[in-house]
């Protein structure tokens, strides 16, 4: 009997746990987002690139990095949301591609987020690749 | 280094034009596809970040595209493809500059020659290839596909491998090019 009492409490602690972690896996997507190497805002990261010191800057190709920047432009192509961000400089921007499933809704030309992605290197943009928005509320 | 000088001629290039409408065309989401197809092994990769430069009075064109920037379905095929294959830490673009063979601007549709040189792996190749061409709203797309051979960049492939990397691996390229305007 008291083998039996043993056995269903462990049942019923793994059962808890198992429904607390599907409620923050819910709950808190960002929980489970890498962490970014470094943060910088677009207009740095265009600066980097562009200069001498474009070399510097690679040792963070395939990193998590977060940029803030303004949207100059948003591209929808082969079911793909692309954004590009403003550095200051003309014709050469910071191009994010998107992760399916974030929310576009509220994006539009001109306004700043922040976006953290896979960094790929340069060509006439700054390119990274799966990109998620972060919310300007949460700690970063 | 001289990639990177390359770009910063074009970029300087289309940042000083200013003149009535621009010659330049700029593609910037350009998309690169490759197959392998074997017995053993179907292998597809797709680039969406290609980007390049059009003069349409020169007809001279460049595409680049990181090499790190292709999509596999396998990450471990990826993996594979970058450390091993394309090396992409010491050769991290594919450059191709050329010219397009008698092109005419203003018409809506046609198929010309491309002749050029293509970079990859840090080795250069001449190459032609046939493109079609459509003009619409003042966008030029271009389309086309080719074959390259693995053996003529020196990428290397295991002999435990050479089963699953085709010989001639066939490029589809869609590129849409767009009016450089400030």
């Amino acid at each position: 009997m008291r083998y039996f009492k043993k056995k269903y409490h462990i049942v019923v602690l793994m059962g808890i746990t198992f429904f607390l972690v599907i409620t923050l896996i819910q709950f808190l997507p960002e929980f489970f987002t890498p962490q970014a190497t470094y943060s910088l805002s677009s207009k740095e990261l265009l600066n980097t690139v562009q200069s001498d010191q474009y070399q510097s800057f690679n040792k963070y190709i395939e990193k998590v990095i977060q940029i803030e920047g303004t949207v100059k432009k948003i591209n929808f192509k082969n079911d793909t949301y692309s954004l590009l961000l403003d550095g200051g400089f003309t014709g050469s921007y910071v191009l994010c591609e998107m992760q399916t499933g974030q929310d576009i809704d509220d994006i539009v030309k001109g306004k700043t987020v922040q976006i953290k992605g896979v960094y790929k290197g340069y060509l006439m943009d700054a390119i990274l690749l799966n990109c998620v928005l972060i919310e300007n509320d949460e700690d970063e | 280094m001289k990639m990177n000088k390359t770009i910063t001629i074009f970029l300087f290039i289309v940042a000083i034009s200013s003149t009535g409408r621009s010659q330049r065309y700029i593609s910037r989401q350009g998309q690169i596809e490759f197959f392998s197809y074997t017995k053993v092994e179907n292998i597809k990769a797709v680039n969406n970040q290609a980007q390049g430069v059009m003069d349409i009075s020169t007809q001279d064109i460049a595409v680049q595209m990181l090499m790190n920037a292709f999509v596999f379905e396998k990450s471990l095929m990826e993996e594979h493809f970058n450390e091993s294959y394309i090396e992409s830490e010491l050769y991290p673009k594919g450059i191709f500059e050329g010219k397009i063979l008698e092109f005419d601007p203003k018409q809506d549709q046609q198929t010309r020659k491309i002749k050029g040189f293509f970079e990859l792996h840090g080795v250069k190749k001449d190459i032609e290839f046939k493109v079609s061409i459509t003009n619409s709203n003042g966008t030029y797309t271009l389309k086309g596909d080719l074959q390259l051979s693995v053996k003529d960049f020196e990428i290397k492939v295991p002999a435990l491998l050479s089963l699953n990397i085709a010989d001639a691996i066939t490029i589809n390229f869609n590129l849409e090019f767009e009016s450089y305007e400030n």
